[in-house]
C-alpha cells in the first residue's frame, strides 16, 4: 500500500464505479443477489410495459408510468454504484501495486555458480538469485546469504528500511521491494503469478472474493423474505379483483419492490467489500471476508506480551552475583555472552557493562556464538575454552547440573524477587558455575490497560502469552489487566491453548511472527501475520498486518465487529422502513374505489399517483443516502452486546420506522410542487 | 391451506437442524442474554412487523376496509 491515501469520494473513484454500476446490470451478475434481481426483472418487465403502452398510445398515465420505470432502474444502478464504490479504492490500490511490479531483471545464479540475467517471470520456486544494492527483489523469496537493508515502502508504506538476513525470523523478502545497501543471495519461494504481490492485487481488487457463512445466511433470510412479499403482492391482485379495484402491473411491481429489503439487499456486498478495505487502510490485508467476520466474533484474544502489553525491549538494570562472584566478573562473562546477541536485551546487556564497569566492546577471534532458541532457552559463546550461557533460570540450572556444577540456593530467591516485582531474570552461567544473574525491567505500554478494559466490556477474554516464568508473568499480567496468561510459553503449549478455547466453543484470534507460530496461526479462527515474519506465518495467518504492528489485532477485531454490526442495523433499517411504505401505497391503491381508505392515508399524500411515485423514489434514494454509512461502518463503541443491541435497536429500528413517514411526506411535497404527476 | 400450513414447516426444519449443528458457545459479556426485557422486546417487534408486513395487504382490503365502512354506516 502506497501511504498515499486514496479517499472514497475521489473524482476518478466515483467515475469508475458509475460505469461500474452499469456493468453490473448484466443479469449473470445479478443473479447472485437475489433482491435486487427481482428488482431488475421488475424493471423489465414494466419497461416492456411502457412501451406496450407508448405504442398503443394508451392516454392516461404516461408519466407516471415513465417515472416510476425510472426510478426503479434507478433503484438497481444505485444498488450496484454501491457495490462499485466500495470496490473502488481497492481497485485504485491495486493499480498502485500493480506499479510496483514493474518488469525487473534478476541476477540467476547457474548451478556451477556463474550468474546468468534473466526477466522476472522467469523465476520459478527454488531458483537462487542475486542482489545487490539498489536493485529491486524480483520475487518472493528467502535470504540464505547476506543481510541487506531493504525499502519495503512498495508493499508496507513504511519509509524506514527494514533489516533482512539469513536465517532466523527475518529472512523473508517481498518481490517488488528494493534492497537499499550490501548484497543478498535469495532463494526464490514462488511462482509467478502466486507471488506476495500477485495475491494482494488480487485480494483488494475483489476478484476472489467469496461470499462469507454470515453473508450467505444473511442472503438465505432476505431471499425468504422477498418470496414472502412476492406471495404477499401476487396474491392481492385476486382480492383487489374481488373488491372492485384491479391494480394495474406498475402498481403492484411498486409496491413489491417498495417492500422487499432492497436497501440491505442493494448495500449487503458493498458493506462486505468496505470492511476488508477499512482494514487495508489500517495497513492489514485480508485474506478473506471470513477472516473479517470472525474476528467480529472472537472471544479469546492471544496477544503476545513482548511489543504488545509491553514495550519490545527489556533492559539491563541490574547485574546480581551469587556467593563467592564479584560484580565485575559476573559483569564481564555477561557481557561476553552478549557481544553477539542482537537482541534488544542482549545489546542493553553490554551497554550496562559498559557504563557500569568501562567494559568496552572486543573482537572475539574464533568464538562460536551460540544462538538463542525456544527449546534451549539459552544462549551464550564458546571462547578461548570458556564456555558461558545465558538465559532462563531452569534452563540454565539444568546447563550447570550437566555440567557437574551446584545451584546455590540464593540463586532461586534472587530469581524470584525479580520475577516478584515484574521483572526478568536472565542467569549467567560458566560451565558448572553460575555467576549471578541479570535484572531485565519490562516497560507496560502506556494506555494497555485501557484497552483490555474495552475488550473485557466487548467480552473479549485477553490472554497474554509469554516466555517468562509465571511468577514474572502474573506480574505483568496484574499490571497490565489481562485476564489470563500462558508463562514458559512453548509453541506447542500456544497451540494448544488455541484448542482448547475452540473446543469451549470459543472463537480465537492472534498475532505471530515466527516460524513457531505457523501452526498456532493457522489453527486460530483469526491468524494475522506480521509482514517481517517469515514466509510460513505469512502463509498460515488469514491476515497479514503489513506494518508488523502487534496492538493491530486489537483493531482488526473491531473492524470485525463494526462489519457484523453495520450488517445488523442496515437490515434492521431496511425491514422497519416498510411500514411507512404500506401506509403509503395500500390507500393509494383502493381509494378510489373505497374512499373509506383514505383513513390510512395518515401521511395526507396528494394523490395515489404521487403516493407510489414517492414511495418508490423514497426507496432508490434511501440506498444511496446510506452509501456512506455502509463504507464507513457504524460508529463502534466497546460495551457490552445488551446494551450495543438496545442502543441500535432504538436509533436505527425506531429511526427506520419514522424516517420514511418523513422522507415520503417530503418528495410527495417536491412532486407536488413540481407537478410531476 | 394445506401448503400454507405445512409447507413453512421445511424451511423451519432446516434452520433448527442448522443451529442444532452450530456449537454452545459459553454466555460471556459478548453474548446477547435471552432473559431480558431488551430481548422481548426485540423478539415481539420482529414479530408484529414480519407478521404486519406479511398481511397487511390483504388485512386492508378486508377487515380493516370494513371496520372503516361500519362506521361509515355500511355493514355486511
Amino acid at each position: 500500500m502506497s501511504k498515499e491515501k486514496i479517499s472514497t469520494w475521489e473524482a476518478r473513484i466515483v467515475r469508475r464505479a458509475l460505469i461500474e454500476a452499469f456493468k453490473k446490470l448484466n443479469p449473470r451478475v445479478m443473479i447472485k443477489n437475489p433482491v435486487m434481481f427481482v428488482v431488475e426483472v421488475g424493471s423489465a418487465v414494466l419497461t416492456v410495459g411502457l412501451l406496450r403502452d407508448l405504442l398503443a398510445a394508451a392516454p392516461v398515465h404516461l408519466a407516471f408510468e415513465f417515472q416510476i420505470v425510472l426510478w426503479l432502474w434507478f433503484t438497481v444502478l444505485f444498488a450496484n454504484f454501491a457495490e462499485a464504490m466500495a470496490e473502488g479504492r481497492g481497485k485504485a490500490q491495486a493499480d498502485s501495486l500493480r506499479r510496483a511490479r514493474t518488469s525487473i531483471r534478476a541476477r540467476r545464479l547457474r548451478e556451477d555458480g556463474s550468474i546468468e540475467e534473466v526477466a522476472g517471470p522467469q523465476l520459478r520456486r527454488g531458483d537462487v538469485v542475486i542482489v545487490s544494492a539498489g536493485e529491486f527483489i524480483p520475487a518472493d523469496g528467502e535470504v540464505i546469504e547476506g543481510i541487506a537493508s531493504v525499502d519495503e515502502s512498495a508493499i508496507t508504506g513504511e519509509s524506514a528500511p527494514v533489516i533482512r538476513e539469513a536465517g532466523g525470523d527475518r529472512s523473508a523478502v517481498t518481490g517488488g521491494t528494493r534492497v537499499l545497501s550490501d548484497q543478498i543471495k535469495v532463494r526464490v519461494t514462488s511462482d509467478p503469478g502466486g507471488t506476495f504481490l500477485d495475491r494482494m492485487i488480487a485480494l483488494v481488487e475483489g476478484a476472489e472474493r467469496q461470499k462469507t457463512p454470515n453473508e450467505i445466511a444473511l442472503n438465505t433470510l432476505l431471499a425468504g423474505l422477498t418470496i414472502i412479499f412476492l406471495l404477499a403482492v401476487a396474491t392481492l391482485q385476486p382480492f383487489a379483483i374481488y373488491s372492485g379495484a384491479p391494480q394495474s402491473l406498475f402498481v403492484l411491481v411498486s409496491l413489491l419492490v417498495c417492500l422487499i429489503p432492497t436497501t440491505i439487499g442493494g448495500l449487503l456486498s458493498a458493506i462486505g467489500i468496505a470492511g476488508m478495505d477499512r482494514l487495508l487502510q489500517r495497513n492489514v490485508v485480508a485474506m478473506s471476508g471470513r477472516a473479517v467476520e470472525a474476528a467480529g466474533d472472537v472471544d479469546t484474544m492471544l496477544l503476545d506480551k513482548t511489543g504488545t502489553i509491553t514495550l519490545g525491549n527489556r533492559q539491563a538494570t541490574e547485574f546480581i552475583p551469587f556467593d563467592g562472584v564479584s560484580e565485575p566478573e559476573l559483569a564481564e562473562a555477561a557481557q561476553l555472552a552478549s557481544l553477539a546477541d542482537e537482541t534488544p536485551e542482549g545489546r542493553s546487556i553490554v551497554v550496562l557493562a559498559k557504563e557500569r564497569y568501562g567494559l568496552r566492546g572486543r573482537e572475539l577471534k574464533g568464538a562460536a556464538f551460540i544462538p538463542f532458541t525456544a527449546q534451549t532457552r539459552m544462549s551464550g559463546v564458546d571462547w578461548n575454552g570458556r564456555e558461558i550461557r545465558k538465559g532462563a533460570p531452569d534452563a540454565i540450572a539444568d546447563y550447570v547440573s550437566r555440567n557437574g556444577g551446584e545451584v546455590p540456593p540464593k540463586m532461586r530467591e534472587v530469581v524470584e524477587r525479580i520475577a516478584r516485582e515484574g521483572g526478568t531474570p536472565l542467569v549467567v552461567a560458566e560451565r558448572g558455575r553460575l555467576l549471578g544473574a541479570i535484572y531485565l525491567k519490562d516497560i507496560i505500554k502506556a494506555g494497555i490497560r485501557e484497552r483490555f478494559n474495552q475488550l473485557r466490556q466487548m467480552g473479549i477474554k485477553t490472554v497474554m502469552i509469554t516466555g517468562d516464568n509465571p511468577l514474572t508473568a502474573a506480574t505483568i499480567a496484574r499490571e497490565a489487566g489481562v485476564d489470563d496468561f500462558l508463562a514458559e510459553a512453548k509453541p506447542e503449549d500456544k497451540l494448544q491453548l488455541i484448542r482448547r478455547e475452540q473446543a469451549e466453543g470459543r472463537l480465537v484470534a492472534m498475532i505471530g511472527d515466527g516460524t513457531n507460530d505457523a501452526p498456532a496461526l493457522a489453527q486460530a479462527d483469526v491468524g494475522v501475520a506480521m509482514n517481517t515474519g517469515t514466509q510460513a506465518a505469512k502463509e498460515a495467518g488469514n491476515m497479514i498486518d503489513l506494518d508488523s504492528n502487534p496492538t493491530k489485532l486489537i483493531e482488526v477485531v473491531e473492524v470485525g465487529k463494526q462489519l457484523l454490526m453495520t450488517r445488523g442495523v442496515l437490515t434492521t433499517f431496511s425491514i422497519a422502513n416498510d411500514v411507512a411504505k404500506y401506509f403509503a401505497i395500500i390507500p393509494a391503491m383502493f381509494v378510489s374505489t373505497l374512499p373509506v381508505l383514505d383513513a390510512l392515508n395518515i401521511m395526507r399524500l396528494h394523490s395515489p399517483e404521487s403516493a407510489v411515485l414517492s414511495a418508490v423514489i423514497f426507496n432508490a434514494l434511501i440506498i444511496i443516502a446510506l452509501i456512506p454509512l455502509a463504507l464507513r461502518g457504524v460508529r463502534y463503541r466497546p460495551m457490552p452486546a445488551t446494551a450495543m443491541l438496545r442502543r441500535n435497536f432504538l436509533i436505527y429500528g425506531i429511526g427506520g420506522l419514522i424516517a420514511p413517514f418523513i422522507g415520503i411526506k417530503l418528495i410527495d411535497l417536491v412532486i407536488v410542487a413540481l407537478n410531476l404527476t | 391451506m394445506l401448503l400454507g400450513r405445512f409447507f413453512m414447516i421445511v424451511p423451519a426444519l432446516a434452520i433448527a437442524g442448522n443451529l442444532a449443528r452450530k456449537k454452545s458457545v459459553p454466555p460471556s459479556l459478548g453474548t446477547f442474554p435471552v432473559t431480558t426485557p431488551t430481548f422481548v422486546a426485540l423478539l415481539v417487534s420482529v414479530i408484529l412487523i414480519v407478521g404486519a408486513l406479511t398481511f397487511f395487504p390483504v388485512l386492508s382490503l378486508g377487515p380493516i376496509v370494513e371496520h372503516l365502512l361500519m362506521y361509515a354506516g355500511q355493514t355486511f
